[in-house]
């Protein structure tokens, strides 16, 4: 069970300085257990520092982190635990790879959990099955393999904590289409087999419109919109007014309707796009 | 908490400290520190206090910006003043008493020496960017290439080492993040766990670092940077008249300094 709440959330950098600034101002929000959440917002709007805060890796200036009704902040033990509750892929997340084989990379989190052999091999294994590491690769250098096959290998090395709630900041960045396709994958299987709560940051709009519940829109530290695809990307003129983009089909069918094509204001995928496109000419035929 | 490092840092102004030649710069921080140590008596370092803080007047240095740089060196400071406190012979201050009148004025000379000499090098990277102070540096070593010494590909390095240091801090910063979220340890444990808690950060650190290195290499050369050989610069550097007047003013100084001493003042 893992439910996060967070409120009235601030983060001020470098208080009391000339360099004071706040990053994330006022941020109450409630991700309900099991949800697929993503979190988009140019570069600077504090996505990354908001999802920092709910692992306890940074502490807030003001206001309450809480899983399950449990402020995470309040003791050392807490905060630790928190980080085995929560798991936080970092952006590029290929960097963080360090052992001598893929298996202890994989291993790293549980055995800092101190869990026994056992129980850390099974875990190894069974993430290494959810991002697709083939076991082949176990005993290969981590340093030596693809790009995309690292960013997996950094991804199960989280998911191999069984967390409650899985974080990813920029999951697919820098992939190709393949890598990217195979990520979200990766990610919906292990939150369909787990249950767990899943919040994604991401530029990519398109990714977002295929996979996410609810998007949440952050812009300037604070939350700008909330709610399901359909609610935010109806939206679009905003979202270009806080400077995102939309989906690629979202953008086509404001084009289309402005030439008087008549489109729902629902149409943000491909797909949709598409049966949009195919029920306006069907009604002009008959 | 790392990025409160200061290390070289620059603070851009327009000041006539700011717009002298690094070059004039260099030789200044040179004669200041061999005037400082000519200082022996209260009027001798009365005068370079009185200078040093006349040159940080004239470059609008905070002085709590000075006081960061002196700050790292707190230990040194006070370890030297105790030392020179309870280890000079003369009159004790009270009778019986191992604290004497002589070692308080050494400490306070010694102290004043340090934070002096501290404060003027500081002064030079506070007003002077790496990159003017790399190039100052290569045009004054410039006759030692004679002999054989690489000096454009040491300065170059210097350069290169000063621009990488922020971007290494930010990135260790990072690594240690993405390791803290995978439950790494680095605060408690014996001296030897510490030790190996940091190779998940220093290894991927070192990879990254040199993956950087090598990229950089091959976007210098594709850029065709063939070492120092007939490279010609986009900003000449020309020492002006206040260069020159800088300098007489330094070397009077130093005269000074030396004439005070003779005088054991």
């Amino acid at each position: 069970m893992a439910e996060i709440i967070t409120e009235n959330l601030t983060h001020v950098f470098s208080p009391d300085t000339p360099f004071e600034k706040a990053a994330i101002r006022d941020v109450s929000l409630c991700i309900p257990q099991g949800q697929f959440a993503a979190l988009i917002g140019h570069t600077g709007s504090g996505k990354s520092t908001f999802i920092q805060h709910l692992n306890a890796l940074l502490q807030p200036t003001k206001g309450r982190v809480l899983l399950d009704g449990q402020d995470i902040n309040k003791d050392k033990y807490t905060r630790r635990d928190v980080k085995w509750k929560v798991g936080l892929v970092f952006q590029y997340p290929e960097y963080q790879l360090f052992e001598e084989t893929v298996y202890r990379d994989i291993a790293f989190g549980p055995t800092n959990m101190k869990l026994g052999k056992i129980e850390i091999d099974e875990r190894v294994r069974e993430a290494a099955a959810f991002t697709g590491v083939e076991e082949e690769l176990f005993e290969r250098s981590p340093l030596e393999l693809s790009g995309g096959q690292k960013r997996r290998i950094a991804i199960a090395g989280v998911i191999a904590m069984r967390p409650e709630v899985l974080i990813l900041d920029e999951p697919t960045a820098g992939l190709d289409p393949a890598g990217c396709a195979q990520i979200l994958e990766n990610v919906r299987n292990y939150r369909e087999k787990s249950g767990a709560t899943v919040l994604i940051v991401s530029h990519s709009m398109d990714d977002v419109a295929r996979i996410a519940e609810r998007i949440i829109v952050f812009d300037h530290g604070g939350v700008a919109m909330d709610g399901t695809p359909v609610e935010v990307f109806s939206r679009s003129h905003e979202l270009m007014e806080i400077g995102l983009n939309v989906p690629k089909a979202a953008e086509l069918a404001v084009a289309l309707r402005k030439r008087n094509i008549p489109l729902p204001e629902s149409v943000f995928t491909h797909e949709q796009l598409i049966a949009a496109l195919l029920a306006v000419r069907e009604g002009k035929t008959c | 908490m790392l990025k409160d490092i200061t290390l070289g840092q620059y603070f851009p102004g327009d000041t006539i400290i700011h717009r002298l030649d690094a070059r004039t710069k260099i030789i200044l921080v040179v004669i200041y520190i061999v005037a400082l140590f000519q200082a022996k008596g209260w009027i001798g370092y009365a005068v370079v206090t009185g200078a040093t803080l006349l040159c940080m007047t004239l470059s609008k240095i905070k002085p709590s910006a000075m006081f960061k740089g002196v700050k790292p060196m707190l230990v040194i400071i006070v370890l030297t003043a105790a030392l020179n406190i309870f280890y000079t012979q003369g009159t004790p201050i009270r009778p019986g008493w191992i604290i004497t009148w002589e070692g308080i004025a050494r400490a306070v000379q010694m102290v004043l020496r340090i934070v002096l000499l501290i404060s003027g090098t500081f002064l030079l990277t506070y007003t002077t960017s790496p990159i003017d102070l790399t190039d100052g540096l290569e045009l004054l070593l410039n006759p030692l290439k004679k002999i054989g010494v690489p000096v454009h590909e040491m300065t170059m390095m210097m350069s290169m080492a000063l621009r990488f240091i922020p971007t290494l801090i930010q990135e260790t910063d990072k690594i240690m993040s993405a390791q803290k979220a995978r439950g790494a340890d680095f605060e408690t444990g014996s001296l030897a766990q510490r030790a190996k808690a940091l190779l998940p950060i220093l290894v991927p650190l070192f990879v990254s670092a040199f993956k950087r290195a090598d990229e950089l290499a091959v976007a210098m050369e594709s850029r065709c940077y063939h070492g120092g050989e007939g490279r010609t610069r986009m900003k000449q550097i020309k020492m002006c008249t206040r260069d020159y007047i800088a300098l007489a003013l330094g070397f009077a100084f130093l005269a000074l300094m030396i004439a005070l001493k003779r005088l054991g003042l």
